[in-house]
């Protein structure tokens, strides 16, 4: 068995050995944890926005409507939740052909969650160093004290994370409530658990683990990177040969590089890779190293930069295209989808109109010679007041329209009006005439809509 | 064995986690287009609220994604005759 396994195979199957990443200040981190910072500010604070008397943000999956501050989306508008998604993943592409895994190293939850848990480890059982030892030592009441602590509070802070994302589906105000008196659904409280456990066990446990066999950005990535593509990257002709040496020696005169082999790089990287083994699948850039080692060749009085953002175009002949086919492709594919999404949610329909005719009863002749046919309107008030519709017809002369409006129809209610349509014969020159309906609020002019159906006279 | 284990852990990770994402995609776009509630009135569920219907379905459509996902790891698995190292095949003996 051993000796047929490859050594790719081996690495796979290892065991995996806890990473503890040392902690980082710079220009990077900085960023890293303003963004922390914003995310989660934005993630935790969102669903106890107030709006018009209710949550600002809601995913009401109960009442089937979707609130984003003013804007109300109804199941029939999956098309622009569609559309909203799409534009998200080509931002990704483009995004990610410009600079690379910006996305991993600043903005994806599974980094964002995992420097918080990150945080509160270290502030309970201390830096890299202290955290290997913690780990190498048996249990005892200290060991167990600490753990337990910290275990405590990573569960504390993924139930109210669970909670808050249930918060984003029903009213976060009410859930809360339930949950003080015990009295929350049993799908609720699943969810709830559900998702903190997922929190917990994802930024507690699995950190890397995720970025390297779960996502699947992370895989297909590379297919928008090229030459110009913003990495991560030790500047290896710099930099080899490595070497320890004292802060005085003149590196030339001992015939190194500028690597002093201090390992800093890989100590503070949370995959646990050696950047200066090249560009890796498991690199998520997010540039601790970078940090760690311009602080290393400050240390040193050395330029900065030996392991920096640059491109692989930069490193070989020091320029760099921004744009070009790929950006240009993504971009304008973006900037198309975006028109048209705005465009599209501006002239939203408030009103949702199905025609349906009579299928038992093409038509009809009146007592006074008139032709009938009668048609269901399917009326779905997606405005966010009740209103009471009139119905009108347009493309004939002398239309004589009886439809059953006498009632209000409320905000995300459907209703159904029987219309009947009559028409002289006199006026029909075809055996099948296109009508236009339209349905218009009586107090509101623009909340308004309009479908075409058939007229049928005898032949 | 502890590779044995890790392995596991990885299957584990590959069954569970694709047919989660799987899950919650085709239920997004299910339930853009059908109401939870006639849904499990047609399944002659009594689901007592939408939420039930949500949960059930997408757990449902997860749990059809897992067993999936198993199947097609387990045939993938499957060793050609005589490659089970961990068990060779005896030599016939004459």
């Amino acid at each position: 068995m051993e000796g047929s396994t490859t050594p790719l195979q081996q690495e796979l199957y290892e065991k995996r050995q806890t990473i503890h990443p040392r902690q980082v200040t710079g220009t990077f981190a900085t960023l890293r944890v303003a963004a922390v910072l914003v995310l989660l500010g934005l993630y935790y604070i969102v669903p106890w926005i107030p709006w018009d008397g209710r949550q600002a943000v809601l995913f009401d999956m109960p009442a089937r409507k979707f609130y984003i501050f003013g804007l109300v989306l109804w199941p029939q508008d999956f098309i622009f939740l569609a559309g909203l998604l799409i534009v998200a993943a080509l931002s990704l592409f483009f995004f990610t052909a410009i600079a690379g895994r910006l996305w991993c190293g600043y903005a994806c939850p599974q980094t964002v969650w995992t420097e918080v848990f990150m945080w509160i480890e270290r502030r309970i059982e201390g830096d890299r160093n202290q955290r290997i030892k913690l780990d190498k030592r048996p249990m005892d009441a200290h060991k167990f004290r600490l753990r337990f602590t910290k275990h405590g509070i990573w569960i504390l802070f993924s139930l109210w994370t669970g909670y808050t994302f249930v918060g984003y589906f029903t009213p976060i105000l009410e859930l809360g409530s339930k949950i003080l008196t015990f009295s929350t659904g049993p799908w609720e409280t699943f969810w709830v658990l559900f998702y903190a456990f997922a929190t917990y066990g994802n930024a507690g446990w699995l950190r890397e683990q995720v970025c390297i066999y779960m996502c699947p950005y992370a895989r297909f990535q590379s297919a928008m990177f090229d030459r110009n593509t913003l990495i991560i990257s030790y500047d290896e002709r710099r930099g080899e040969p490595r070497g320890g040496r004292r802060r005085s020696d003149d590196p030339e005169k001992l015939g190194l590089g500028s690597c002093i082999d201090c390992t800093l790089c890989v100590q503070v990287c949370p995959t646990g890779i050696d950047i200066r083994d090249g560009l890796q699948y498991q690199c998520i850039g997010c540039a601790a190293c970078v940090d760690v080692c311009d602080q290393v060749m400050d240390k040193m009085s050395y330029p900065k930069g030996l392991i920096r953002y640059t491109t692989e175009n930069a490193l070989e002949s020091g320029t760099t295209r921004l744009v070009r086919p790929r950006v240009i492709i993504y971009g304008v594919i973006l900037l198309a989808l975006v028109g048209a999404l705005v465009y599209g949610m501006l002239n939203r329909a408030p009103v949702e109109l199905d025609i349906i005719r009579d299928r038992n009863v093409l038509y009809r002749v009146t007592d006074k010679g008139l032709v009938e046919n009668v048609y269901t309107l399917k009326i779905l008030n997606k405005h966010h007041e009740a209103h009471r519709f009139r119905v009108e017809v347009e493309g004939l002369p002398g239309v004589y329209v009886n439809a059953d409006t006498d009632r209000e129809i409320g905000s995300g209610e459907v209703a159904e009006i029987t219309t009947s349509v009559q028409i002289d014969p006199v006026d029909l020159k075809r055996p099948s005439t296109e009508l236009r309906f339209r349905v218009v609020a009586e107090d509101d002019p623009l909340v308004v809509n309009e479908d075409e159906a058939r007229f049928l006279k005898p032949l | 064995m502890k590779k044995v284990r890790s392995t596991r852990g990885r299957g584990l990770i590959a069954i569970l986690w694709p047919s989660f994402l799987v899950a919650g995609l085709s239920s997004g776009i299910l339930f853009a287009f059908v109401d939870p509630w006639t849904l499990m009135d047609e399944a002659g569920i009594d689901a007592g609220s939408r939420l039930s219907g949500y949960s059930i379905v997408f757990l449902f459509l997860w749990l059809g994604g897992i067993v999936t996902a198993f199947f097609a790891l387990y045939i993938f698995r499957t060793p050609e005759p005589g490659a089970n190292q961990d068990h060779p095949r005896e030599e016939p003996r004459l």
